[in-house]
């Protein structure tokens, strides 16, 4: 399946950038082109192929292409300790980031693995349960900064089992710290 | 490699892309495992199964007959595949009978229960810090979320490749470099070998499906990855909250496309998984706008603030709509029935009281037939690899190194 989605991903992909960069309006004008001339054949009476675009497919790619480039290079060159400003807003905290992919690869991997396992030696439902209970826990993780850094998030609600046990106070002290 | 597929003597790769893996395969198979009986195990996803657990049935009802002392010779071919396709009546009553005294005990309450244990632990330890590992990434990539969404595709698609093309060359042993490492965490008990083979042969590979899962799949990973980073860090916790709509949106689904019920319990729950969502949504707002009209700023500015978060967050709520259908699309997709090799790994019996093949029968052969496979130590060793005495042991060494993989880190981080 995630070969399958690869392609959909370059194409969202692309979708997104020209999205996030505003130039998804050229794309939308070269198809709303398209449907006037579809239209006005119809109702010419001519027949014909109605197309998607105007533009041939060579003007299309010269209109999605740099902004996919840009981000992949940006992405790139992130991965390579250098921040960029090419993708979707300020610079961001790019070194070291490529030990975060090299790491997260094959550990998604093996949660993929663990994920099926965990459903040929019990069920789905229990899947979700277990992962429901696993929230608190991900939760007080993700709002460490002694994993997260600078980008812990807070404390919500659905901490307070945790808070319940060692005291909301305390335990929001030492994951503040 | 030539010297298993001669004595195998059923090879019958179905189509190109089975060649190919197979092939894949043969390379990565170590030189001591093509003369070893498990050489035709790992290609038993291309092979004929039927004939392959046909000629091992009836091995073992030989083998089982001074201990049964019925006519066990009986049970040929035929009876095999009866017994293959799931109906247990193609035999006398008398084979039925011998098949029920024959029937192995199934697994222990107590084993299945540490089983699930481990399992259960495996799977908390990948999740956490796969997920803790996710985000990690998404926010120092945080300006290319599409090149973080592509990457990651990418590199877990390949990852998965070639642990499946591993579990497919590897003979199962725990005293085996990766292949006893794959078993320790219980992949083997997956027949991952046939379910790729299930999948290449046709049962499952028809494109538009596979096309519209990849779909599904890739517009909710976009969207989520989209809203993560638009939510950024501070809302990371409620992303993982939010995430759980998927099981309210998967039954909704399942009820319209699939027409199932849920009992008022589990209507329960749903309800309740949503008002959660409610409950740790709007706090999030509502702080939100107080830090807006705290901030300096105009007045359009700070609504646009709070909007922008509102629709981050809806944007999340919508990316579980694909997920959850790509969730029952699966369920609709996948109620195969077990395929020949899964009889043969599997213990237990079959709904009607007959055994199934077994991984024993096939040893038996091979210890009954010793000129045409690997010495006995290999064989033994061969059996507790595809035993159930070894699977514990292993995943908890296993959830143990997961574990101490996360310790490390976090002292390292310190």
């Amino acid at each position: 399946m995630n070969l399958a989605s690869v392609p959909f991903n370059v194409v969202g992909g692309i979708v997104a950038s020209l999205w996030q960069h505003g130039e998804l309006a050229p794309l939308w004008e070269d198809y709303r082109c398209a449907r006037r001339a579809s239209k006005s054949r119809r109702v010419a009476g001519r027949r014909g192929r109605s197309r998607l675009f105007c533009c041939s497919l060579s003007d299309r790619g010269a209109l999605c292409m740099p902004a996919y480039v840009r981000v992949h290079r940006g992405g790139w060159q992130c991965l390579d300790g250098h921040n960029s400003t090419g993708g979707t807003g300020g610079a961001g905290d790019c070194e070291g980031a490529w030990v975060d992919v090299v790491v997260f690869i094959p550990m998604g991997g093996l949660y993929i693995v663990s994920q099926i396992l965990l459903i040929h030696f019990a069920s789905a439902s229990y899947m979700f349960l277990a992962t429901a209970f696993l929230l608190p826990l991900q939760n007080v993780v993700l709002s460490w900064r002694l994993v997260m850094g600078d980008h812990k998030g807070t404390v919500t609600e659905s901490t307070f089992v945790v808070g319940v046990i060692c005291g909301r106070d305390r335990c929001h002290r030492a994951m503040i710290l | 490699m030539q010297q298993c597929i001669k004595r195998v003597g059923h090879l019958a790769p179905a189509r190109p892309a089975l060649a190919a893996v197979q092939a894949a395969a043969a390379l990565l198979r170590p030189a001591r495992a093509r003369d070893s009986p498990v050489c035709w195990l790992a290609l038993g996803p291309f092979t004929d199964h039927r004939a392959l657990v046909s000629s091992n049935l009836q091995l073992a009802t030989e083998l089982r007959e001074p201990m049964t002392g019925g006519g066990a010779a009986a049970a040929g071919p035929d009876e095999a595949a009866g017994l293959l396709q799931g109906s247990g009546g193609s035999g006398s009553g008398a084979a039925s009978a011998r098949r029920r005294r024959t029937a192995p005990p199934p697994p222990s309450a107590a084993r299945q229960g540490l089983r699930l244990g481990l399992s259960t632990a495996q799977y908390v330890c990948c999740s956490l810090v796969s997920t803790t590992l996710f985000y990690r990434e998404l926010y120092r990539l945080q300006n290319f979320p599409q090149f973080s969404n592509q990457i990651n595709t990418t590199g877990t698609t390949v990852t998965m490749g070639l642990l499946a093309l591993v579990l497919v060359a590897q003979p199962c042993s725990p005293t085996e470099g990766v292949g006893g490492w794959l078993c320790a965490l219980g992949l083997d008990s997956l027949h991952f070998g046939d379910s790729i083979g299930a999948v290449l042969s046709g049962r499952l590979f028809a494109p538009w499906m596979l096309a519209l899962f990849g779909f599904l799949n890739s517009l909710g990973n976009l969207l989520q990855l989209m809203a993560i980073d638009g939510l950024g860090p501070r809302y990371s916790t409620l992303t993982t909250l939010i995430n759980q709509c998927t099981i309210p949106f998967t039954m909704l689904l399942s009820r319209l496309l699939l027409r199932n019920r849920y009992s008022a319990l589990q209507l329960l729950g749903a309800a309740v998984v949503i008002s959660g969502v409610g409950v740790a949504v709007s706090p999030s707002l509502r702080q939100q706008a107080t830090m807006s009209s705290s901030a300096s700023g105009t007045t359009d500015e700070k609504q646009e603030s709070t909007s922008t978060v509102a629709a981050w967050i809806a944007v999340f709520v919508v990316s579980c709509i694909p997920q959850s259908l790509l969730n029952v699309l699966i369920e609709q997709s996948l109620p195969l029935p077990p395929t020949s090799v899964e009889l043969a790994y599997t213990s237990g019996a079959t709904p009607d009281g007959s055994p199934q093949p077994q991984l024993r029968d096939v040893i038996l052969r091979t210890v009954r037939h010793p000129e045409s496979c690997a010495p006995l130590e290999t064989q033994t060793s061969t059996a507790a690899a595809h035993g159930f005495d070894r699977l514990s042991d292993a995943a908890a060494v296993a959830s143990v190194a997961v574990c101490v993989c996360v310790c490390g880190r976090l002292r390292w981080s310190r």
